[in-house]
């Protein structure tokens, strides 16, 4: 049965895991997301030396009395961010679909409490827009409403033309966050170093189901591809599903590289874990972990 | 025409599946993937890697090329000899001991699977005929190379309960001493346990043992015998082929119900014998068994069927001026072994003195008055010893002539077709016995008031086996006999009915005089409205006991199995399927 994400029960869980993430971010003003940019926030970020120009209240006269130097104080500047999720709705995901969508909702539902904008497109073998845009909390319902609204399509998975089509619509330097299985034919790693050169901070979000990284069936079979709808008579035995498991396993190794190589946050999970936790996970380690 | 293995036919039923493999459209269970690619790398890895998938098209046609050389090879019928292999005879002993169990199978089998291994290997002109034998040979099979006739007379040699006649090959003496003359035309194979009595074989005959050596324990003797009212004695005589001393449990039930009489213990040495007696209170006629408790490798001699039949005192009147000894002697015999059951009135044997009454049987001293059995009854003759006329006859066993003086023997004439056994000097009957008008009598011809004969220990003697004579009680009915022996039962019917009953069950049987026991079983034969219960039992020390020691006879050198030809068959057989493996394999992808 397709779960509905503005069920009262789904939202109270979701409400949970944002109380968790207000008390694991701690942030309280306008918009929590913290950037490296310094300017006028109220968290201390460092000194530096007073050139002409710069605000005369920010001299830490204390500093002054002591050194004879003028040192002004440095703030990060708390700003808010723009949380563009690239949500994988190619019919390879059928399976953990609802999964998957709880995954996006719950972390947008953070990120729209955090007074972020959130914007969520679905990738296939192009792009689609789910949510345009939604920011603030009062538009926590809409946004949910669209990603029910969501669905598979396509009859391919192109990664980098989907990331090259965002970029084309999405200028504004973001969170970037995608959720797929990542079972991409024609590879990853061009998508996901073209949103790093484009100044994203990237964070991948491995979905499977445990079909997928097991074979639990043997024997003569008609394999079909969920996507292309190609057929393939093979005799699955033994043999053939180890080494289907440790082509799996060598797939996921290598994306598991590739985004520690570039500073991808990564974080990957079965469709039989509950959501909340998987969220809970990411909130306490502080975020997407590569 | 007929075939040689019909059941081959079955193999018909492999076209089945081969056909149905290219006629069934391959539908295998279609299963939707998520990373079909990676499917596909799996696949053409394995492809490429794959030696069996790069020569899967080459292999097919090394397959249908061994099958069509091996076809030909099979039609050209090779064989490793010359073609010129002699005929054989097989004889296969189905004594009771190659019922004896080895690892699983009977001895019986073994020699079955043996003979049967050498049928198959048979080529070219040769021949065989199959025989069997225990008791007597017997011949199933004549010269045939038709594997079918051979095949059906090996399933006609049948366990038995007989023991080996050591003398049954002999007749085989002419054919092997003429196989020898025409430079081995003819083989002739003996395949038995080699349990038996010592046996001689002609020379020619080749001994092939089969079964091996096997730990066994069996009855070679038991007897049940009245010793009186309800008392009995059990004897037992057993031999062991253990390597050790062993304690025997042994027990004695009723054949019926299966009642518990007795339970002892013999004590029976290594590879020996010992003998027992039991002494038996309370016991009843009828059935019984005697078991030993406990397994080993032979079963048929663990048991052995008794017979225990209730005692048949003979009837007997006394007829007599003075019975007084009379009455003791029967008096005498009947408490001693129930021989005689002393009648008031008319009896069916009379002990007379004088004239007889009317009766079956009569044992008459001192015959006086008009009787049929003597004419003519004159002056007294004088005393002396008697001539003995009929040496050999049964009333002369245990009497001494020489010591009996006939005193008072009188002057008379026996009837015609009497047999005389002592007569006087003149030539008058002294002893002899005589029937007419469906009687008969012993007639002694002296006054056994003189000289004290009735207290002389002749007097018994001459009453107890004139007595056994006339109802024909010469021969004790056995309690048991060996199988392939054959009884008379007492009685004079011409046939009678009989019952066997083995293993609880019972079956009607008819027999003729004298009936064979051929089978390990209780017996109850049925003679003039009266029964007789015989055990059957092997009761065979040669069966039982130890093998003979001495040289094991030569190692065979004998073709056995397949001939080259089937083999061939078979491969090409496996290549076909084989084929039809890959053929499936390439359908299913």
């Amino acid at each position: 049965m397709k779960s509905t994400l503005t069920d009262p029960a789904f939202i109270r869980q979701l409400e949970a895991l944002n109380l968790l993430a207000r008390r694991v971010l701690r942030g309280s003003l306008q918009a929590d997301r913290r950037t490296e940019r310094r300017g006028t926030g109220i968290t201390f970020a460092d000194y530096a030396p007073y050139n002409f120009g710069d605000d005369y209240r920010a001299i830490d006269w204390k500093i002054y009395a002591r050194t004879e130097e003028l040192l002004i104080k440095l703030f990060e500047i708390e700003e808010d961010t723009t949380v563009y999720i690239l949500f994988d709705c190619s019919r390879s995901m059928a399976a953990k679909f609802d999964y998957a969508r709880k995954l996006a909702a719950a972390l947008g539902y953070i990120a729209l409490n955090g007074m972020d904008r959130v914007v969520v497109h679905g990738m296939a073998e192009r792009l689609t827009t789910i949510v345009d845009s939604a920011r603030s909390r009062s538009q926590v319902f809409s946004f949910l409403r669209d990603l029910e609204g969501a669905e598979t399509f396509g009859t391919d998975t192109d990664f980098t033309a989907c990331t090259r089509s965002f970029q084309a619509r999405r200028r504004k330097k973001g969170v970037v966050l995608v959720v797929s299985d990542f079972f991409f034919p024609k590879g990853y790693e061009e998508g996901l170093k073209f949103l790093q050169w484009a100044g994203h901070d990237v964070f991948a979000l491995q979905v499977h189901d445990p079909a997928d990284l097991e074979c639990p069936w043997l024997g003569d079979l008609e394999i079909e591809c969920v996507e292309t709808a190609a057929l393939q008579r093979v005799t699955i035995t033994e043999k053939e599903a180890r080494v289907y498991r440790e082509a799996v396993a060598g797939w996921n190794e290598n994306l598991r590289t590739e985004c520690a190589r570039r500073g991808v946050g990564l974080a990957s999970t079965t469709s039989d874990v509950p959501f909340e936790v998987v969220i809970q996970s990411m909130l306490r380690k502080g975020g997407l972990v590569a | 025409m007929s075939f040689g293995f019909p059941a081959f036919f079955w193999a018909a039923l492999a076209l089945l599946p081969l056909v149905a493999v290219y006629f069934i459209r391959t539908r295998p269970r279609r299963q939707p993937v998520n990373a079909f690619f990676l499917w596909q790398q799996v696949f053409q890895q394995k492809a490429a890697s794959s030696l069996f998938q790069k020569l899967r098209n080459l292999l097919s046609l090394l397959l249908v090329a061994l099958a069509f050389i091996a076809a030909v090879f099979a039609l050209t019928r090779p064989r490793f000899d010359d073609g010129n292999a002699p005929d054989l005879l097989v004889i296969i002993d189905h004594s009771a001991s190659m019922q004896a169990v080895v690892d699983g199978k009977s001895r019986l089998d073994l020699a079955k699977e043996l003979a049967g291994s050498w049928i198959t290997a048979l080529g070219g002109s040769q021949r065989a005929a199959v025989a069997g034998v225990a008791s007597r040979l017997e011949y199933h099979a004549h010269l045939t190379n038709h594997a079918r006739l051979l095949r059906d007379a090996l399933d006609a040699v049948k366990p038995s309960d007989l023991s080996l006649d050591p003398h049954a090959l002999d007749e085989l003496s002419l054919l092997s001493s003429a196989a020898g003359k025409t430079s081995g035309k003819t083989r002739i194979l003996f395949l038995t346990d080699r349990h038996s009595a010592a046996m001689k074989l002609p020379a020619g005959i080749e001994v092939v043992p089969v079964g091996g050596k096997a730990d066994n324990i069996g009855i070679t003797a038991a007897d049940l015998r009245w010793e009186g009212p309800g008392r009995a004695t059990l004897f037992v005589s057993l031999v062991s082929d253990f390597p050790t001393d062993r304690d025997v449990e042994m027990e004695l039930v009723s054949a019926g119900e299966g009642t518990l009489a007795r339970l002892f213990t013999v004590k029976l040495p290594a590879r020996g014998e010992v003998s027992e007696s039991i002494p038996l209170d309370s016991v009843d006629p009828g059935d019984w068994l005697l078991r030993i408790r406990g397994k080993d490798a032979f079963a048929a001699d663990d048991i052995a069927p008794l017979g225990l039949n209730s005692p048949q005192p003979i009837p007997v009147q006394v007829a007599a001026k003075n019975p007084f000894y009379f009455q003791q002697c029967i008096a005498a015999f009947s408490r001693a072994d129930s021989l005689f059951e002393p009648i008031e009135g008319f009896a069916r044997l009379a002990l007379v003195e004088g004239a007889p009454p009317e009766s079956e049987a009569a044992i008459i001293f001192a015959p006086s008055g008009e009787s049929p059995f003597w004419k003519d009854v004159g002056a007294e003759l004088t005393a002396g010893s008697p001539e003995v006329v009929a040496k050999d006859h049964p009333l002369l066993a245990r009497l001494d002539p020489a010591l009996l003086t006939f005193d008072g023997a009188r002057k008379l004439t026996p009837p015609q077709g009497s047999v005389i056994i002592l007569a006087h000097a003149d030539g008058t009957p002294l002893l002899y016995t005589c029937s007419t008008d469906g009687r008969s009598a012993v007639v002694f011809n002296f006054d056994p008031a003189r000289e004290n004969f009735f207290l002389s220990p002749w007097f018994p003697v001459f009453v107890h086996d004139a007595a056994v004579l006339l109802t024909g009680r010469e021969n004790i009915f056995p309690s048991a006999v060996a199988t392939g022996s054959r009884v008379e039962v007492p009685g004079t019917e011409t046939n009678g009915k009989a019952s066997f009953r083995t293993n609880g069950k019972i079956t009607d049987l008819t027999y003729q005089m004298p009936a064979a026991v051929e089978r390990v079983g209780n017996y109850k034969f049925t003679r003039n409205a009266t029964d007789w219960h015989l055990g059957g039992a092997v009761f065979s020390a040669g069966e039982s006991g130890p093998a003979p020691e001495g040289a094991p006879p030569p190692e065979l050198k004998l073709a056995s199995g397949w001939p080259l030809a089937g083999w061939f068959l078979l491969a090409a057989v496996i290549a076909v399927i084989a084929e039809e493996l890959l053929y499936h394999r390439r359908k299913v992808g």
